[in-house]
């Protein structure tokens, strides 16, 4: 016999008890963070603590509290970018919205606030926002972008400025030029290789009317910036 | 504890037990040496590279350069080596080997143009420990692997009848078999789990180089049951004898390089067996890179590749077995196409490493019941991320998995002739980051018996296999958005009963049947978010009962010198067929992505293969195959009021079309020419969201010449691929409403064997 019973018992009576105290061990081996904090299902976009845009359960209901008429208009299911709710003037040529900020929908409904601090603070939470056109700005102002006009409808018309004083939350509307686009919201969690996106909307439509405006030109190009291209193209 | 390192200790613990029961108690003065020469019959020249198998101890060798080969630590006793090589007709002999003694065969092997594809017996539990699957359905071997040789394992097996490929692009293809696929289709390398998590979804790859096989073996019925629970659509075993089990009598190694066309793709990689006293060393380096893909309608982006497997295996080779180690890393980095109407207009790169250690044992047991012990543990880590552009990570996969086994060979007893017992466990450490799927794990457990004898010309093989499951989430979620997430228990039966009647005509007439029974996947239970590659937000069911299928197999196979044929038809039925569904609903919080809910579903899958060979003159042959495969699914009352179904049967996603392949080849001297034809009809039995595809017609031709240069065998292969540069659309492939197939390919394979 090249191998008794009594050495095969010892053998699987070894194996079978090594494998079990292998397989108590805890290994988890990676952290889910996604206890530690409500789960976003939707946003609110407000105003001076109205609601301009209220987004849940994958439906947008525009001008939700009632008090901002002036970020729409009839029969455009989307936001407006306009004269009406920028500041648009020489002495303030960027025309951009006032800061507005975005809040959280859970799963009941409930509005809640995520921290407001940077990646610099210790914050785990910020705000990325996502176009689906491209933003072309430095093309648009090129001499041939100018030449080919009809271009510009394939360049995005509006854009999203976050600055220092709005923090992790608040943003503005900035207008460039006539025309639609769509923007969607991510909650993003984490930094660096560990970012990843909590939460993702679905697009929506962003629109800058072509209105009759001085520091509107004849192509419906907003004048603000008067320290790139656009200076050189003042509105007669 | 670190896993890796108790994993070692554990193989290094059982594998000492063994050496150590066995030298304290072995006869090791009662071995000997088997050394001989395979001609060619007619020619009396020396076969190379011929495979040799002593099935009774699982030991293998090829023959060198001059034919000649040498197996040392032979037990004394009667034994029984088969000889296989492409080109020649495979032998089997028994011979007996007297202590000390050094015996001396030789094997005349007559040349056939067939390649011999069909096997003699199928799913034969005969010598079913060990790493090989004896006398599977279908070994793809030699320069059948070479002709067929892809970048994916399933693109190497998508030729053979009732195989189709599952793709994502070009990188993550997996196999399905006969319509059946993710966890329905085990892969095994060296018989042993992968590790990954190619199952759970199109976009993950299959963590195996074909490039790295020896040979590919499949297998169905009671032979599958040893090797995990549900695999009713098989198992495809991937051989690299990475432990090897014999001592070759000198240095022995390979090199391939390999070219593409179709994606400037450079393969290389090298094998190489050292020999010293009774260990043997093994080792392994291969890498692999490709750009993106071209096709009729332009490159395909994003579908880079990059690879590299290296690995090492040390065997200790006794008169009374073997044990050995061996430890890989598999690397591979590969883009998801891009997809603008799903939201990822970059598409998502994929970085992911495995590595793998193995202890294994096999060990010869002389009494009145057992013959042969097999014992084999293994941990694998496997890492898996899928990044957005920028670098955002969108979801991340880590699985730790531990698997240990023991198999012991019993000689006759009752009514049967033999078989095998053997008890399997193991344990799955799960978690994902970038979801809300929670950290979670499986404990599974098996014991099965498979047994098989001859009555007359009947030949019977029953196997069942009674597994144990327990999965577990990190905490228990009343109130989930998918439920209540809580652990849960599984315990099932599975079944199978294989016969085949010789009518000693060379006609057999065949049958099996299999009861399958799986628990539902840890991804199944808990899943709750994106999953961005698959651009898919999964939705787990943690309520889902096990999948329990019905399979049946009816086979007529006809094999003479000149003509080789098999029809098959099969019906498959699963009380609750678990898949993931696509809802066609963007999911409420990642409304990039669709939800995909996991759910349960009553489903038959059925259809017919048939394959054949013909010898149409003495160095010519004529090849083909067809494969027809129908799944359907029942429909409820609540779905059909909720959607405005009003049938009461809706065909099932991912099932292809009919198709097949004819092809005719010609060698002589070395040299084979041969072209083939593969075809599919347009599939319009449509799952929910799919959408028709079209059939096509696509040409192949490839040239391959072998020949000896100094103490060296080499093998050129050429294969042009879709050469008339056709755009055609695979009904399995997640992303073909946006890109067609690779296009034109010409691929060119060097490989010396030495």
């Amino acid at each position: 016999m090249l191998l008794n019973y009594k050495s095969l018992y010892i053998f699987l009576a070894l194996f079978i008890v090594l494998s079990f105290i292998f397989t108590a061990c805890d290994t988890t081996s990676t952290d889910n963070d996604h206890d530690e904090h409500a789960d976003a299902t939707g946003f609110v976009i407000v105003l001076n603590s109205a609601e301009i845009v209220r987004y849940e359960n994958n439906i947008f209901n525009w001008n939700s509290s009632g008090t901002w008429d002036d970020y729409f208009r009839d029969n455009i299911d989307a936001i407006v970018i306009s004269p009406d709710v920028i500041d648009l003037t020489i002495e303030n040529p960027r025309g951009m919205t006032p800061s507005v900020f975005i809040r959280w929908v859970d799963a009941d409904g409930d509005l809640f606030d995520l921290p407001d601090l940077s990646e610099d603070e210790g914050g785990e939470f910020w705000l990325d926002w996502q176009w689906e056109k491209p933003n072309t700005l430095t093309e648009e102002c090129s001499d041939e972008a100018r030449e080919n006009i009809a271009d510009l409808n394939e360049i995005r018309p509006a854009n999203l400025e976050q600055h220092g004083s709005d923090g992790q939350w608040g943003f503005h509307f900035r207008a460039d030029h006539a025309g639609e686009d769509r923007i969607r919201f991510r909650l993003m969690h984490g930094h660096g290789t560990d970012a990843h996106a909590d939460f993702v909307s679905q697009w929506m439509n962003v629109y800058v009317p072509h209105d009759d405006h001085d520091l509107i030109d004849e192509n419906g190009i907003y004048m603000h910036e008067r320290d790139k291209c656009r200076t050189d193209r003042p509105r007669n | 504890m670190n896993k890796f390192i108790l994993s070692l200790i554990i193989t290094a613990i059982n594998v000492a037990v063994v050496l150590e029961s066995a030298s304290a108690e072995a006869d090791f003065t009662r071995s000997g040496t088997i050394t001989g020469i395979v001609t060619d019959a007619e020619t009396g020249e020396p076969v190379p590279y011929a495979y040799l198998h002593l099935e009774s101890i699982n030991r293998t060798t090829t023959t060198d350069r001059e034919g000649r080969f040498e197996l040392r630590n032979i037990p004394e006793g009667t034994h029984t080596i088969k000889i296989h090589r492409i080109g020649y007709i495979t032998q089997s002999q028994s011979f007996r080997i007297e202590g000390d003694e050094t015996t001396e065969l030789s094997f005349q092997m007559r040349a056939t143009v067939l390649s011999g594809q069909a096997i003699e017996v199928l799913a034969d539990a005969n010598g079913t420990v060990g790493s090989h699957i004896e006398h599977a359905s279908i070994h793809i071997i030699g320069d059948q692997l070479r002709r067929n040789l892809d970048v994916t394992l399933s693109g190497t097996l998508s030729n053979q009848a009732g195989f189709s490929e599952r793709t994502m692009g070009v990188a993550p293809g997996r196999p399905v078999m006969r319509g059946l696929g993710d966890e329905r289709v085990l892969i095994l390398e060296d018989g042993g789990r992968t590790g990954d998590v190619s199952w759970t979804s199109g976009d993950h790859s299959v963590t195996v180089d074909p490039s790295a096989a020896n040979e590919i073996e499949i297998a169905r019925g009671p032979a599958a049951l040893q090797y995990g629970s549900g695999a009713i659509g098989g198992v495809i075993n991937v051989v690299r004898n990475q432990i090897p089990n014999s001592v070759p009598s000198r240095i022995t190694g390979t090199f391939s390089t390999q070219g593409s066309t179709v994606n400037q793709g450079l393969l290389g990689g090298g094998n190489l067996t050292i020999p010293w006293n009774d260990f043997v060393l093994n080792l392994d380096l291969s890498g692999r890179f490709g750009q993106d893909y071209s096709t009729p309608a332009g490159t395909l982006s994003n579908t880079y590749l990059r690879t590299a497997n290296n690995g090492f295996g040390l065997g200790y080779i006794q008169p009374w077995g073997y044990a050995g180690l061996s430890g890989s890393f598999y690397y591979s980095e590969y883009g998801i196409p891009p997809d603008p109407v799903g939201g990822h207009p970059s598409g998502v790169d994929i970085e992911m490493y495995k590595y793998q250690t193995e202890g294994r044992a096999e060990v010869l047991i002389r009494n009145s019941f057992f013959s042969l012990l097999e014992a084999r543990a293994s941990f694998i880590r496997y890492h898996h991320v899928e990044l957005e552009a920028g670098g955002i990570v969108g979801t991340q996969y880590d699985m730790d998995t531990f698997t240990g086994s023991v198999k012991m060979r019993n000689k006759e007893w009752a009514l049967f002739d033999e078989g095998v017992l053997g008890i399997w466990g193991d344990f799955v450490d799960y978690s994902v980051f970038g979801s809300r799927t929670p950290n979670s794990n499986a404990l599974n457990g098996a014991i099965f018996a498979i047994q098989e004898t001859d009555i007359g010309s009947l030949h019977l093989e029953v196997g069942f296999r009674l597994n144990y499951s327990i999965t577990r989430p990190e905490r228990e979620r009343p109130n989930s958005f998918i439920g209540h997430v809580r652990e849960r228990k599984f315990a099932g039966l599975e079944s199978s009963v294989s016969g085949i009647y010789n009518f000693r005509n060379g006609l057999f007439l065949g049958s099996t049947f299999m009861h399958s029974w799986r628990a539902p996947s840890l991804e199944e239970l808990y899943s709750e978010g994106p999953h961005l590659a698959a651009y898919a937000y999964e939705v787990g069911n943690p309520d889902l009962d096990a999948e329990r299928g019905l399979g049946n197999e009816l086979f007529l196979r006809y094999k003479k010198d000149n003509f080789n044929m098999q029809l098959a038809g099969y019906y498959n039925y699963f009380n609750n067929y678990l898949h993931a569904q696509d809802t066609g609903r963007p999911s409420i919080p990642r409304a990039d992505l669709n939800e995909f809910q996991y759910v349960s579903t009553k489903a038959a899958i059925y259809g017919l293969e048939f394959t054949s060979e013909y010898q149409l003159f003495q160095n010519v042959a004529v090849d083909g195959n067809i494969s027809m495969t129908i799944g359907d699914r029942d429909v409820s009352e609540e779905e059909k009021d909720r959607t405005g179904l009003t049938k009461s049967s809706q065909p099932l996603p991912m099932i292809p079309p009919l198709k097949g392949t004819v092809g005719i080849r010609h060698s002589l001297n070395g040299l084979t020419l041969g072209g083939k034809v593969r075809m599919a009809a347009k599939q319009d039995r449509l799952g929910e969201f799919e959408t028709p595809t079209d059939g096509y017609f696509l040409l192949d031709l490839n040239a391959q010449y072998s020949f000896t240069w100094r103490d060296t065998f080499q093998t050129i292969s050429l294969n042009a691929l879709n050469i008339l540069n056709e755009e055609y659309y695979n009904h399995l492939s997640l992303i073909k409403e946006i890109f067609p197939e690779p296009g034109r390919n010409i691929n060119l394979l060097y490989r010396v064997y030495f």
